[in-house]
C-alpha cells in the first residue's frame, strides 16, 4: 500500500472512546482521498433526517494520497459532513500542516462522532490519542487558543485545527482555522466542531516517511513540475504577491471583482492589491506543507486604528468582501477587518457577504440602523463591518440573524431574492458577468456558490489543459461543456488534493498518482474518477434533499454592468440546457441517467 | 538582418490599397511608435507609467530562426522610442512568444494575459509582476495599437 496509511482515527466524543477504522483501497482508489472519499463514507452516515449539529452528524479530517509526500503542493486536507449552513453536503479544502501531520502520526484521517459533554480538544501524538478537557479554551479566540494549545501540548510546531466564538455560538458559516491561519472556511465546518465541543485538534505525526511506490522519480518529477511551473504566471503572481495580486486585473481587466454588493464597476481597487499591500505592510510571507508558492501573507500594522500587530494578511476573496464589496479602499482597515473574521473564526467569504448585504439594504432603504441595533453602514467605512462581526460571532441581537446568512438575513426583511448566494451559499468574488463560466459553476456546484470546485475564471482567462480538451475561446462563450470538465478536474485535484494555485496539468497529475500509489492510474481514469465524484456529490445531495430548481444566479447577478464585463449578463439557463445535455443528466429532476451511474460504478448508491 | 525591409502589397484594384509592413521590421515599429503615441487610451492607462519594454519573438526553429526584438521605451502615456533592439538592449520587462503566437495577438484571438496564462507568452525572470498587473489596461491597449499597424507577416 503506497500513498495511504490504511486507517482512520475514529473518535467517538459522546463515549471518549477512539479506535482505528481500515481504509479500503478499492475505494480509495475509486474516490481518491479527500473530498471524494469523504463524501463517499458519509454517503452511508447521513441522510436528510441528519441534524447537521447534531451529534449523529460526522465530521472527517481527511488527507489524500499525496500528503506527507514530496508532491508540491499534495497536502493539503479536507474537512467534511453535512453542512448547517447549506443542509446539504458540505466540505472544505485547506492548507497549513495539519495534513502532513495527521498522515505523519500514522492515519489517513479523522472521524469525529458524537459530541462530547463540555468542551474538549484531541491531541494525537502518534499512536498516542487523547480526549482533553478544552474549558480553558472555550471563549478564547483562534489566536490565543494556538497560543495556549501550543504552551500547554508542549509540541510548537504541530499541526493545530481550532475554532472561535463563531464555531462555539454555531454561527452557521463559522470557519476552522489551521495552523498559521490558514481556513477551512466553507459550509460551515467550525458550527459543526462547536456543536461536538470540540474546541480544537491537536496532531504531531512523527513518521515523515510515507511509503510510496517510486520515490526517487517523484523526487525528480516533483523538481521538474515546479521548475516548470515557477515560469507560469499564476504561479509568479500568487508567489510574489499573494492571491490578492490578483485584484487589479480582475476588477480593471474583466470585471469580475464585485463591488458596492454587486452593483458597481468603476470602484477603484488600486489600494488593495497584492501589490499595493506588498509596498506598503507587508512583512512576510507563508507556506503550506510541500508548497513552492507561498501565497500566504503576513503583515504588520503597528500603529492607529486599524493596527493588526504582526498577522496573516488578506487574500483575494476577502479583500472582496471586506473590500471592494462594500467599496472600502483602505488596505490596513480591511486587514484589521480580515482578522477579527480571523480571530472568530468566520468565513470571510460568507460572513462578509452577509455584512455586505446589510450595507446593500441601508443604501437601498430595505432596513434602517434601527434593524441593525443601531449600526449604520456606509459605503467604505469598515467600522460598521467590525461591530458586526463581533455581533454575529456573539450570536448577539441583529447578530443572531444575520449568523444564519444572508438569505435568512434578506428573507427576514422580505428580500430574500438580493441575498446574493445560491443554495444558501454566499457567492466568492468572481463575478459571473466578468466570466460565463462562472454562471454554470455556481448555478451546479455540489456546495453551493462556489469557485472552489469549478474555477472557470481562470480557464476563461487563458488557462487551458490539453488532456482535459479545456481551452476557452471567450470568457463571455456559453462553455458549460468546459465547465463540467473542470467540474470533474477539480474534484480529482480536492480529492488528491493539490493546490489549485499550482497548475498542474490533468496528465501530470495522473502521473503522480501512478509514481505515488504504484497503482496503473491513466489520464483516463483520472477523468472518470473525476466524473465519478461530481456525480456521486450529486447524488449526495439528492439524498440530502437537493432540489435542482434552485439552480441559477441570484436577481443582482443578473444586472448588466458598465465597465470591464461589457453589459454582459451569462445565459444561464442555456448554460444549464448545454450542461445537462453533456453530463446525460435529467434536466428536469437532475438525476443523473441510470446508465451514466452504472457507468461509472456507483449503481450501489442510486 | 534578412527582415529588415518594408514591403508593399498588392491587394488587388481597389483604392482600398494600402501598404503594409513587416512584423517585425524597423518600419513597422516605427508606425507602431507613431500610431501608439496617437493612442489617448493607452496614455490614459498608462499615465504614471515608467520603463521600456522588449518585444521578443522566438526562435522556432521554422519561420524565425534567431529571436528578433523590438525595443520599446514607455513614459509616463507616451512613447519616447521605439526601435529594432541591439543585441545589446536590456529592458524591465521582455515579454515574448513565438511568431505564431504574436499573429494571434494582433488578430485579437489571445489577449496579453491570455497569453500568459496560457503560456503562449512569457514575461523575463524577475521582471516586476505587481507592475504589470497593474497596467494591464496599458498592455491592452500596446496589443491594440500593435494590430492597428498595417502589417504584413513573414510567412504570407
Amino acid at each position: 500500500m503506497y500513498g495511504y496509511r490504511g486507517k482512520i482515527l475514529r473518535v467517538d466524543l459522546s463515549t471518549g472512546v477512539t479506535s482505528e477504522l481500515k481504509l479500503d483501497l478499492e475505494m480509495a482508489r475509486k474516490y481518491i482521498g479527500g473530498m471524494g472519499l469523504g463524501c463517499r463514507l458519509l454517503f452511508d452516515l447521513i441522510d436528510e433526517s441528519t441534524d447537521p449539529l447534531g451529534p449523529e452528524n460526522p465530521l472527517l479530517f481527511l488527507t489524500g494520497p499525496f500528503c506527507g509526500t514530496m508532491v508540491p503542493t499534495g497536502s493539503k486536507a479536507t474537512v467534511c459532513a453535512k453542512s448547517p449552513q447549506t443542509g446539504r453536503w458540505g466540505y472544505s479544502t485547506f492548507g497549513g500542516h495539519l495534513g502532513a501531520d495527521i498522515k505523519f502520526a500514522g492515519y489517513d484521517g479523522i472521524m469525529f462522532v458524537g459530541k462530547a459533554e463540555k468542551p474538549v480538544y484531541l491531541l494525537v501524538k502518534d499512536d498516542n490519542v487523547e480526549i482533553r478537557d478544552a474549558s480553558q479554551l472555550w471563549g478564547k479566540d483562534t489566536e490565543q487558543t494556538w497560543e495556549i494549545l501550543k504552551k500547554e501540548t508542549g509540541f510548537k510546531k504541530a499541526g493545530v485545527a481550532r475554532i472561535g466564538l463563531a464555531g462555539e455560538n454555531l454561527v452557521k458559516y463559522a470557519s476552522i482555522l489551521i495552523d498559521h491561519f490558514r481556513a477551512a472556511g466553507r459550509t460551515g465546518m467550525g458550527a459543526v466542531m462547536g456543536s461536538k465541543n470540540l474546541k480544537a485538534l491537536v496532531v504531531h505525526g512523527s513518521d515523515r516517511n510515507v511509503p510510496v511506490g517510486e520515490p526517487d522519480k517523484i523526487r525528480k518529477k516533483s523538481a521538474e513540475l515546479t521548475a516548470d511551473k515557477t515560469e507560469d504566471a499564476t504561479f509568479r503572481m500568487y508567489s510574489e504577491l499573494g492571491t490578492a495580486g490578483y485584484v487589479d486585473m480582475a476588477s480593471m481587466m474583466y470585471g469580475s471583482l464585485p463591488a458596492g454588493y454587486y452593483g458597481v464597476s468603476d470602484f477603484d481597487s488600486y489600494n488593495l492589491s497584492g501589490t499595493t499591500v506588498k509596498e506598503t505592510i507587508l512583512v512576510g510571507k507563508t507556506a503550506c506543507f510541500r508548497c513552492p508558492i507561498g501565497c500566504g501573507r503576513v503583515i504588520q500594522i503597528d500603529k492607529g486604528k486599524y493596527a493588526t500587530g504582526r498577522f496573516a494578511g488578506p487574500e483575494l476573496e476577502v479583500t472582496g468582501t471586506m473590500g471592494t464589496l462594500i467599496l472600502n479602499n483602505d488596505a490596513e482597515a480591511l486587514s484589521f477587518a480580515n482578522k477579527q473574521l480571523d480571530l472568530f473564526g468566520i468565513d470571510t467569504i460568507s460572513g462578509g457577504n452577509t455584512i455586505a448585504l446589510a450595507y446593500y439594504l441601508i443604501s437601498e432603504g430595505k432596513i434602517t440602523k434601527k434593524d441593525l441595533d443601531g449600526i449604520n453602514p456606509k459605503w467604505g467605512e469598515v467600522d460598521s463591518a467590525v461591530k458586526l462581526i463581533e455581533k454575529i460571532a456573539n450570536r448577539e441581537g441583529i447578530g443572531n440573524l444575520m449568523a444564519e446568512g444572508s438569505l435568512a438575513f434578506a428573507e427576514k426583511f422580505g428580500v430574500g431574492e438580493l441575498a446574493v448566494q445560491v443554495n444558501g451559499l454566499e457567492t466568492p468574488m468572481h463575478d459571473p458577468r466578468g466570466f460565463s463560466g462562472m454562471a454554470i459553476a455556481y448555478a451546479t456546484s455540489p456546495r453551493g456558490a462556489c469557485h472552489m470546485t469549478c474555477d472557470m475564471y481562470n480557464y476563461q482567462m487563458g488557462v487551458t489543459d490539453e488532456g482535459l480538451g479545456v481551452e476557452s475561446v471567450d470568457r463571455f462563450d456559453n462553455e458549460a461543456v468546459l465547465a463540467a470538465k473542470v467540474q470533474d478536474f477539480r474534484c480529482v485535484t480536492n480529492s488528491a488534493l493539490t493546490c489549485h494555485f499550482y497548475p498542474i496539468k490533468a496528465d501530470e497529475l495522473a502521473e503522480m498518482m501512478r509514481l505515488v500509489t504504484g497503482w496503473d492510474f491513466t489520464l483516463e481514469e483520472l477523468v472518470k474518477a473525476g466524473e465519478r465524484i461530481f456525480t456521486l456529490q450529486r447524488l449526495m445531495n439528492l439524498k440530502l434533499g437537493y432540489d435542482n430548481r434552485n439552480e441559477g444566479l441570484p436577481k443582482l447577478l443578473l444586472k448588466p454592468l458598465d465597465g470591464p464585463s461589457e453589459r454582459h449578463v451569462p445565459d444561464v439557463e442555456a448554460q444549464l440546457d448545454t450542461w445537462y445535455k453533456y453530463r446525460k443528466w435529467s434536466r428536469k429532476t437532475g438525476k443523473p441517467s441510470k446508465s451514466k451511474i452504472a457507468a461509472l460504478g456507483l449503481s450501489d448508491l442510486s | 538582418m534578412i527582415l529588415n525591409y518594408q514591403l508593399t502589397v498588392d491587394n488587388g484594384d481597389t483604392p482600398m490599397n494600402k501598404e503594409k509592413l513587416l512584423f517585425p521590421s524597423e518600419e513597422w515599429v516605427a508606425k507602431y511608435w507613431e500610431l501608439l503615441n496617437a493612442n489617448a487610451a493607452y496614455k490614459d492607462a498608462a499615465s504614471d507609467w515608467e520603463g521600456d519594454f522588449i518585444f521578443e519573438v522566438n526562435a522556432d526553429g521554422d519561420i524565425i530562426k534567431e529571436p528578433m526584438k523590438l525595443y520599446i521605451d514607455l513614459w509616463h502615456g507616451d512613447c519616447r522610442e521605439a526601435r529594432m533592439a541591439k543585441d545589446d538592449d536590456k529592458a524591465e520587462f521582455t515579454y515574448s512568444g513565438t511568431y505564431a503566437n504574436w499573429k494571434k495577438l494582433f488578430a485579437g484571438e489571445i489577449d496579453p494575459i491570455k497569453g500568459l496564462m496560457s503560456r503562449k507568452f512569457s514575461l523575463g525572470k524577475g521582471d516586476n509582476m505587481g507592475k504589470i498587473m497593474r497596467y494591464t489596461k496599458a498592455a491592452a491597449e500596446l496589443v491594440s495599437t500593435a494590430a492597428s499597424v498595417p502589417t504584413k507577416f513573414v510567412d504570407e
